[in-house]
C-alpha cells in the first residue's frame, strides 16, 4: 500500500508534491488525514446514490429504465469503499 | 494571530468534512500555515465534486426536460440536499436559480450547507434577496454559521445585513470568524447597528471568545477596527479585560496601534487605563519587540 501522503494525494487527483506542506507530519497524521478524507467521499458517494435511486422510483415506468441507464451508466468503476467502512450491499448500490 | 488562523481553518475543513468540531483527529493541522490548510480544504472540495461531477451533470441534463415546478418538487421530495446541491452547481446559473425560486427556504437552507460558495455565485446573484434573506435567517435559526460566514461575500452586503441584523452576539462572531471574504465582511459589519458589534465584543467577553474577537478584529479594516474601540467602554469591565488580555496574549498590536489614533479621546483614555494595558512589563515588552 502507498504511503499516506500518496494516498491522500491520489484521492484528491493531486500530485504528492502539491501536498508538500504535510510532509512535516509523521505516518499516523496523515493515516488519520487520508481516513477522514475517505470516509467523507465515502459518506458522500453513498448518499448520492441512495438519492438518485430514490429518484429514479419516481420516474414514470416507462421512461424509468432510461434515467437510470443514465445516471448509473454500467461501465462506471465503482469507488472503494475506506478501510473499516460497512459493505453497501449490492441491492444499495444498483437503482 | 496566523495560529488563530489556522485553527479557524481547521474548523472550516472539519466542517467540509462533515468530522465533529469536538473531534480532535485532525487538529493537528492547525500547525500548518493558515493558508495551506485553505489549500487543503479547496483541494478535497474540488475533488468531492470532481468525483460525481459526469453524474450531476446527466441529472441536470434530465432535469432540463422537465417543468421547473415539477424539478423542484423532485429536488426536495426524492433527490435531498446533497444531492441538489451538486447538481445546482454544474447547471447553468439561471436555470438554478429559476429552480431555486421553486424551492422551499426550509430545503435551500439545508441545501445552501452542501454548496461551495465560489461555485454559487452566480447563482445566488439571481436570486431575489428576499429569498436569500429568508434562507440566511433559517441558517442562523439552525446554527449553520460556518457555512453563513463561507457565504459573506457571495450574497449581497445588504442581504447580509439583513440576516444577522437582530442575532446573537455569538452569532455574528462565529460568522466574522469564518467569513472567507474580510472586504466583504468589513461591508456588512459598517452596515450593522452599534448594538449589534456591542452584543459581539458582550458575546466574546461572556462565553470565554475573546481570542475570536481579536481574529476578527484581525479580517477588518481600519474603520471597523475603530468602531469596535469606540465601543469598549460600553461593556461591563470584566468583558472589556478580557478583550485586552486577548490582544496582549495573542500580541496582535499590529491591528490595535494603528487604530488608536483613530478612535475618540475619550475611548483612547479608557483603554490605556485599563490594568492589561498599562502593565509596564507589557510596555517595555512593546518598545523592546519594536527594537
Amino acid at each position: 500500500m502507498p504511503p499516506p501522503l500518496e494516498r491522500i494525494a491520489d484521492r484528491l487527483g493531486l500530485g504528492p508534491d502539491d501536498l508538500a506542506y504535510l510532509r512535516r507530519f509523521d505516518d499516523a497524521h496523515l493515516e488519520a488525514l487520508d481516513t477522514a478524507v475517505a470516509m467523507a467521499q465515502h459518506r458522500e458517494d453513498h448518499e448520492v446514490r441512495r438519492s438518485m435511486r430514490d429518484a429514479v422510483r419516481l420516474v414514470p415506468a416507462p421512461l424509468r429504465r432510461r434515467v437510470a441507464a443514465t445516471l448509473f451508466p454500467r461501465d462506471e468503476p465503482v469507488a472503494e469503499a475506506p478501510r473499516g467502512t460497512p459493505e453497501t450491499s449490492p441491492a444499495e448500490a444498483s437503482p | 494571530m496566523s495560529a488563530g488562523r489556522s485553527v479557524v481553518e481547521v474548523a472550516k475543513l472539519k466542517h467540509a468534512l462533515q468530522v465533529p468540531a469536538a473531534a480532535t483527529d485532525l487538529d493537528f493541522l492547525a500547525d500548518l500555515a493558515p493558508a495551506d490548510v485553505s489549500h487543503l480544504r479547496r483541494s478535497i472540495d474540488a475533488a468531492r465534486h470532481a468525483r460525481q461531477a459526469g453524474r450531476f451533470a446527466r441529472l441536470a441534463g434530465i432535469t432540463r426536460f422537465l417543468p421547473v415546478a415539477v424539478a423542484a418538487k423532485a429536488a426536495e421530495a426524492a433527490l435531498g440536499p446533497l444531492v441538489s446541491a451538486r447538481t445546482a452547481s454544474v447547471m447553468e446559473p439561471e436555470e438554478a436559480s429559476r429552480l431555486a425560486e421553486r424551492i422551499s427556504p426550509e430545503f435551500l437552507a439545508e441545501l445552501t450547507g452542501h454548496l461551495e460558495p465560489t461555485r454559487a455565485t452566480a447563482i445566488v446573484a439571481g436570486l431575489p434577496p428576499q429569498l436569500l434573506i429568508e434562507v440566511g435567517r433559517r441558517m442562523l435559526a439552525n446554527g449553520d454559521h460556518l457555512t453563513l460566514g463561507g457565504f459573506v461575500g457571495v450574497m449581497p452586503a445588504d442581504a447580509s445585513v439583513e440576516v444577522v441584523r437582530d442575532a446573537s452576539g455569538l452569532a455574528i462572531l462565529e460568522i466574522g470568524v469564518h467569513a472567507e471574504d474580510p472586504a466583504a465582511l468589513d461591508e456588512v459589519l459598517s452596515g450593522l447597528p452599534d448594538e449589534a458589534l456591542e452584543r459581539v465584543l458582550t458575546a466574546a467577553g461572556e462565553h470565554e471568545r475573546a481570542d475570536e474577537a481579536v481574529l476578527l478584529m484581525g479580517l477588518l479594516g481600519l474603520e471597523a477596527r475603530a468602531r469596535l474601540f469606540e465601543l469598549l467602554p460600553r461593556l461591563d469591565r470584566l468583558h472589556q479585560r478580557r478583550l485586552v488580555r486577548a490582544v496582549v496574549r495573542q500580541a496582535a498590536w499590529e491591528h490595535v496601534l494603528p487604530v488608536l489614533s483613530r478612535i475618540s479621546a475619550d475611548a483612547l483614555h479608557h483603554l490605556v487605563r485599563l490594568p492589561e494595558i498599562a502593565d509596564p512589563d507589557l510596555l517595555a515588552g512593546l518598545v523592546h519587540d519594536d527594537g
